[in-house]
């Protein structure tokens, strides 16, 4: 009895080192490798910088932002990261079952006091140096008893294959949208005819009816922004086109953004209510670029996306022309360039239209019918200018959020006759975005301070896109 | 720095063992845990290390005081200023602006509200500090004269920021006679990996999915109503349970065994039977310092039990939701005294478990939306959503969306609420036995997943709030 006792304790002893050594092992090893190994600087499957090591100074430690800096690096440079960041996308398609191939990925909001669904913005971005995340949601987002949100803003679901983000826009923010544009018409609609072009999200014709109430319904929303603009203001109606033309590839699966097609038929929609003569698509040379899989895929890793990838196609146009660019921090430098970046790598392939999102593009082209036309955009408008070289003399197309010298000083510089915004519908009930709409109007351009490091020389067409910048 | 962080998994915890079990040294011992302590304190809150040696520097010479005076006057006032002082730092840093406020509101003042960083833990420390005055005139513990000692019992990283409330007379004895061993090691590293998958794999999770059914102004139906306060209940049990779990675990690893602080309470059968199973060394705190001292259920057992869950509630939060919530739950566990003294023991005993679960699990439900908002009119709201008082929808396609993709999840979710654990464990043990010859892989392969797939979530996800800081 006395022998087996001490057997079994032998044995409880064995069982004990053998499962402290396993763990030591494996939380030792994996923190040496995890130090010593080079760290990444970039993630190509998110499209960001990754976090860099934090820089020491004696009110970044008092004020946590160096152990917190130390932290995000740590995380966000961590051994194996891309293989951990897929195991964990699948245990979260593990946790379940998606009856009807439907899966939500949810985003995430302060818990009780509000979340930031006012903003078109989603995930937070992983570290703090983002500048240009949204600014928080306190000093935004309006008292809750207005309006309420729906509950998922911006909350993804993906549905055989194809991801659509739920929208909930907050009233009061939409109000705030046509206010800025109202305030262009006030200051210059007497000389310049103002245009406002909404694009309605994918979710309203991509997914089921049975589906539809986790989104709010779209058209009733645009409809009341288009009531508030000036009369003076052409709103121009895509929804029904599009409505129209739903079973077509007028939005990508795995990307946030509309197709070139989607984007030509807002772009004849817009036509018809100038009386402007569209293109023929049909008459325009095709290009494609193949396995694309955007913001959306990054965004949630789905698997069912992986195996449904979208190609993107885009337009020659005819005739010559000529497209001039101008980068963040150079409003003053011209740089000769294309109406298309056809370098661009499948998984930044949106960004094929005029490079991606500058600050300024000047597009001139053969027509001489004297118009000239400045579009104000996010990153939807860059699918759509390429169609206006057929309309116009000169097509200026201008980022809201990038650009940096006053938006009223160019109309005057270029003798613009037409302004046209287009936004999406998230972007318009965005704080960020009104705010930028608003600041750029008389803004006067500031030199950044020369920068302590050589980082900035990299071109915008690819860091800009953080996938973080949602528009 | 909190727990389920890459670098303390990977870098400070194996170093911290590494080191500590270099030497046989208790001095030595002790002082490493010191030095590490501080580290892990100052990474999160650099400035308020001073704070917490200031309070541990007050109750050592309180406590020297105590045991010169004995008996005398000196003893008792030496109590009376270490209560005051303790309390005046956590009434200072806690609820100052949360009396201003309400001095504003009653008074009609306009104090400025200060704004005044909580400093992490400072509710868990300053409680440990006054079970060692208190017992110490009580004469139930002996007198540390080693500051060192005493600084290592306050400042221990295990329980300092989330507790449990480890009481001075519970590891007096541990502080300079602990014996570690392999044992324990094992047992504690388990441990330790169990509370990590607590917090990461299910109350993250948890608060993922929840979020966008609390957010301050989401639109609800009555199913997501209850579905989002039960992921609340979910992630608020498993986030602190698991921190508890680690903290226990941790302990063990350095050769302390501290009380435990939960034990199932989503069993329990009535709001006494909960308090007993929730955060026990709190309910046992107010018991023992508060509830008896003032004359428990002998002299004015109401009015004590008033007193009592006031304080439990304030103690939870600088918000009326929190103190709304402790009154709540002695109303209910007054209500359960009143019925035992009432109604006969064989009517009682004669009510279904079932109901009484049942009756404990709606308590508990709605008592966590009180805790969650902090804003009463949503609390009310959420609440009339639930019984279906509101005039919304009763069902959305977004919650049968969320319970199907995270099935699997959610049904172990709540499995793991009940001692399935203690069940599996049992026939575990019996399969080795029968099988194995007693040896044991399991465990450490199970650790080992655990690490990965804990260490997978945290690569992939930048959320991980830690709900209990606020406290």
């Amino acid at each position: 009895m006395r022998a087996s006792h001490s057997a079994s304790d032998e044995r409880g002893s064995i069982n004990a080192h053998l499962n402290c050594a396993v763990v030591a092992v494996a939380l030792t090893v994996v923190g040496i490798a995890s130090v010593l190994y080079i760290k990444p600087t970039f993630s190509a499957i998110e499209k960001r910088e990754l976090t860099k090591f934090p820089v020491f100074s004696y009110q970044a430690l008092m004020s946590e932002q160096y152990t917190q800096g130390l932290s995000d690096y740590f995380a966000d440079t961590f051994l194996a990261r891309e293989y951990l960041v897929s195991l964990s996308g699948s245990l979260k398609q593990w946790s379940g079952v998606a009856f009807d191939e439907i899966r939500a990925h949810t985003q995430t909001a302060p818990i009780g006091q509000g979340g930031n669904a006012a903003q078109g913005n989603t995930i937070p971005p992983l570290d703090n140096n983002s500048n240009e995340a949204a600014p928080p949601a306190s000093s935004e987002a309006p008292p809750a008893a207005q309006e309420e949100e729906a509950v998922r803003n911006g909350a993804i679901y993906v549905y055989k294959g194809r991801g659509f983000q739920a929208f909930g826009g907050n009233d009061a923010v939409g109000k705030r949208y046509t206010d800025a544009i109202n305030r262009y018409a006030d200051a210059i609609g007497d000389t310049v005819r103002i245009h406002s072009l909404v694009v309605p999200s994918p979710i309203g014709f991509g997914m089921p009816q049975k589906y539809q109430d986790i989104t709010t319904p779209e058209l009733p929303k645009i409809q009341q922004l288009y009531s508030d603009l000036r009369p003076e203001v052409n709103a121009v109606n895509v929804y029904d086109a599009f409505e129209r033309h739903k079973d077509e590839y007028i939005f990508f699966g795995t990307d946030h953004h509309w197709t070139a097609l989607g984007a030509y038929y807002a772009y004849v929609e817009f036509c018809n209510s100038l009386g402007l003569v569209p293109v023929d698509i049909r008459q325009l040379e095709k290009k494609t670029l193949y396995n694309f899989l955007g913001t959306l895929y990054a965004q949630t890793q789905d698997a069912s996306m992986l195996a449904n990838p979208d190609h993107v196609d885009y337009y020659t146009m005819p005739g010559n022309i000529t497209v001039t660019q101008y980068r963040i921090g150079e409003p003053f430098t011209p740089y000769k360039t294309s109406l298309y970046g056809e370098y661009a790598r499948p998984i930044n392939s949106y960004s094929v239209f005029l490079h991606g999102d500058l600050p300024l593009t000047v597009i001139d082209t053969q027509q001489k019918n004297g118009r000239r036309i400045v579009l104000v955009k996010e990153s939807y408008g860059n699918a759509f200018a390429p169609f206006l070289v057929n309309n116009f003399e000169q097509v200026l197309v201008v980022d809201e959020r990038y650009l940096e010298v006053g938006l009223l000083d160019i109309i005057r510089q270029y003798q613009a006759t037409d302004l046209l915004f287009i936004n999406n519908i998230f972007s318009c009930y965005s704080p960020y975005h009104i705010n930028k709409i608003q600041t750029i109007m008389n803004q006067v351009y500031v030199p950044p301070p020369p920068p302590e490091e050589e980082e900035e020389t990299q071109q915008p067409v690819d860091t800009a896109q953080s996938i973080y910048m949602f528009e | 720095m909190v727990f389920a962080d890459l670098i303390f998994l990977f870098i400070f915890l194996p170093v911290n063992l590494l080191l500590y079990y270099q030497t046989d040294n208790r001095r030595f011992r002790n002082m490493i845990l010191i030095a590490f302590s501080m580290f892990f304190y100052a990474w999160g809150e650099p400035i308020w290390v001073a704070l917490l040696i200031f309070s541990a520097t007050i109750d050592y010479i309180h406590g020297l005081i105590i045991e010169r005076h004995r008996g005398q006057l000196q003893a008792k006032l030496a109590v009376v200023s270490s209560l005051v002082l303790n309390l005046g730092i956590l009434a200072i840093f806690k609820y100052t602006p949360f009396l201003c406020e309400n001095l504003n509101a009653i008074f009609g003042l306009n104090l400025p509200i200060p704004r005044i960083a909580l400093p992490i833990g400072i509710s868990f420390y300053t409680f440990q500090t006054i079970s060692y005055t208190v017992d110490a005139y009580r004469g139930k513990v002996e007198i540390q004269h080693s500051f060192w000692d005493f600084l290592m019992y306050v400042s221990l990283y295990f329980q300092l920021v989330a507790g449990p409330i480890v009481r001075y007379a519970d590891v007096s004895e541990e502080i300079s006679n602990r014996k570690e061993n392999i044992a324990d090691i094992s047992n504690g590293m388990t441990r330790f990996c169990i509370g990590l998958s607590k917090k990461v794999l299910v109350a993250n999770t948890a608060g993922k999915i929840a979020a966008p059914y609390l957010a301050q102004d989401a639109a609800l139906t009555v199913a997501g109503a209850w579905f989002g306060i039960l992921l609340y209940a979910l992630q608020i049990f498993y986030d602190f349970s698991g921190y508890s779990d680690m903290a226990i675990g941790l302990g063990q690893m350095f050769g302390f065994h501290f009380l435990e602080n939960f034990n199932y309470p989503y069993i329990a059968k009535s709001a006494t039977d909960f308090w007993r199973r929730w955060h026990m060394s709190l309910g046992s705190f107010f018991r023992d310092y508060l509830y008896i001292p003032l004359g428990g259920s002998r002299i004015h057992p109401y009015r004590n039990l008033l007193i009592v869950w006031f304080a439990t509630g304030l103690w939870h939060g600088a918000s009326w939701n929190f103190i709304l919530w402790g009154l709540y739950f002695g109303f209910f566990i007054a209500l359960e005294k009143l019925a035992k003294k009432a109604l006969p023991q064989q009517v009682i005993a004669a009510i279904p478990a079932a109901v009484k679960h049942i009756y404990l699990l709606l308590l508990a439900l709605f008592g966590w939306v009180l805790f969650c908002f902090t804003d009463l009119s949503r609390a009310v709201y959420v609440m009339r959503t639930m019984l279906g008082l509101s005039s919304v929808s009763l069902y959305d396609v977004g919650v049968a969306i969320d319970v199907s993709n995270n099935l699997f999840w959610l049904l172990a979710a709540l499995l793991f609420c009940m001692p399935v654990w203690r069940v599996l464990y049992l026939q575990y043990e019996r399969f080795c036995e029968q099988y194995c010859a007693g040896y044991d892989v399991v465990t450490p392969l199970l650790n080992v997943m655990i690490l990965l797939f804990c260490t997978a979530s945290l690569v992939g996800q930048s959320y991980n709030p830690f709900l209990y800081y606020r406290f």
